[in-house]
């Protein structure tokens, strides 16, 4: 280390005042605010006699002023840099935690009900068919040709997985940014074709349902 | 020599101001740029639990469409026992906050529903599940199998 009439006095300080660090994990932030602290505090309790020496000798020397504006020009150009950075990143932690919620809200909302109505597309499919006795089905079902096509769209969602089946909704999200617009306007994209899959099962369950009036759908299905 | 302190506060405090002002300054566009991608980041997790939650609940309900329609058909189309269960479960869905994803009891009560399901379904002797559930509840079925 050079003597304590080097003009970079900035090393000594950052070195002496290791006890004011706080507890940052950023170590180069840390640092920065490290080196901070002791010139904040040199003024009201010089720490060492050596950092006295400098302020003493850099005042009686006739570069005193020089001195003083590399040294703060030095730190100008730290803290600048270091600052607005510290800032920025308090800030955008604050700003994420404070919109994450409101986020997803809107992104719950968009989804559920279609998420809904394919669930109710897959419940009726696979209840009908699975969970009831023959008999019970043909009474319910009481056309052969009806019970064949329910068995067809049951097939067919059952083919769709669940992760298929929010990959497909993600995919006609990502590229129809108005989810209201008309669901069945031609597009050349693959993934509208894919979402479509959903809402073309969703209308020939709706078809087969107007030829079974004993099963009772209160609810739009698509 | 007496002065020395004097200059030591004149030369800091412009130096603490201005270390205040850049870091206001950048936490204000750090703040900007994280409500904006906070947002999206939380529509993105909103768009799949919403989907997911909706398809569940879409599904039991589904399952209940078909058994009451079955029930009007049938008084007898399934014990007393369960015919209960299914008007517990539709009391359930019904009543699950699907337009509110900040309520706190969400949990609690698609825990209920799945359970009542599960009764319903192991009363009719059915393997019929909605098969986009958590793994961890799907443990217990496999180990039926």
């Amino acid at each position: 280390m050079d003597g304590p009439r080097d003009a970079e006095g900035v090393t000594a300080s950052e070195e002496l005042s290791v006890e004011a660090a706080p507890s940052s994990s950023e170590t180069e932030i840390a640092r920065h605010v490290d080196f901070c602290n002791s010139v904040t505090a040199n003024g009201a309790d010089a720490t060492t006699a050596e950092e006295d020496d400098i302020w003493d000798d850099a005042s009686d020397s006739p570069g005193h002023a020089s001195t003083l504006d590399r040294e703060w020009i030095h730190r100008k150009n730290q803290f600048h840099k270091v600052y607005p950075r510290m800032g920025y990143r308090d800030g955008i932690t604050e700003g994420q935690q404070d919109s994450a919620q409101e986020g997803f809200n809107v992104g719950f909302r968009q989804s559920v009900n279609f998420g809904y109505k394919w669930g109710l597309v897959r419940g009726v499919t696979s209840s009908a068919l699975a969970s009831l006795p023959d008999s019970l089905k043909e009474k319910l079902v009481p056309d052969a040709q009806c019970r064949r096509k329910f068995l067809d769209v049951h097939s067919s969602v059952q083919k769709i997985s669940a992760d298929d089946a929010l990959q497909m909704f993600h995919e006609s999200i990502c590229e129809n940014n108005h989810p209201s617009e008309e669901p069945h306007v031609p597009s050349t994209a693959g993934g509208a074709t894919e979402s479509n899959r959903l809402k073309s099962l969703s209308k020939d369950l709706v078809l087969l349902l107007h030829e079974c009036p004993d099963i009772k759908v209160s609810e739009e299905l698509a | 020599m007496d002065q020395q302190p004097q200059n030591d506060a004149d030369f800091l405090e412009p130096s603490v101001l201005l270390d205040e002002t850049h870091y206001q300054e950048g936490y204000k566009n750090g703040y900007d740029d994280g409500l904006s991608s906070g947002k999206e980041e939380g529509r993105q997790v909103g768009l799949k639990m919403g989907f997911q939650v909706g398809e569940e609940l879409g599904f039991y309900q589904g399952c209940l469409y078909v058994w009451m329609s079955a029930t009007r058909i049938d008084q007898n189309a399934f014990s007393a026992r369960v015919r209960k269960n299914i008007e517990q479960l539709a009391a359930l869905v019904s009543n699950y906050p699907l337009s509110d994803p900040e309520n706190e009891q969400v949990q609690d009560v698609m825990e209920k529903i799945r359970l009542k399901f599960r009764a319903i379904t192991a009363s009719l002797g059915v393997r019929l599940e909605y098969e986009g559930r958590p793994a961890s509840s799907k443990q217990d079925d496999v180990e039926d199998l």
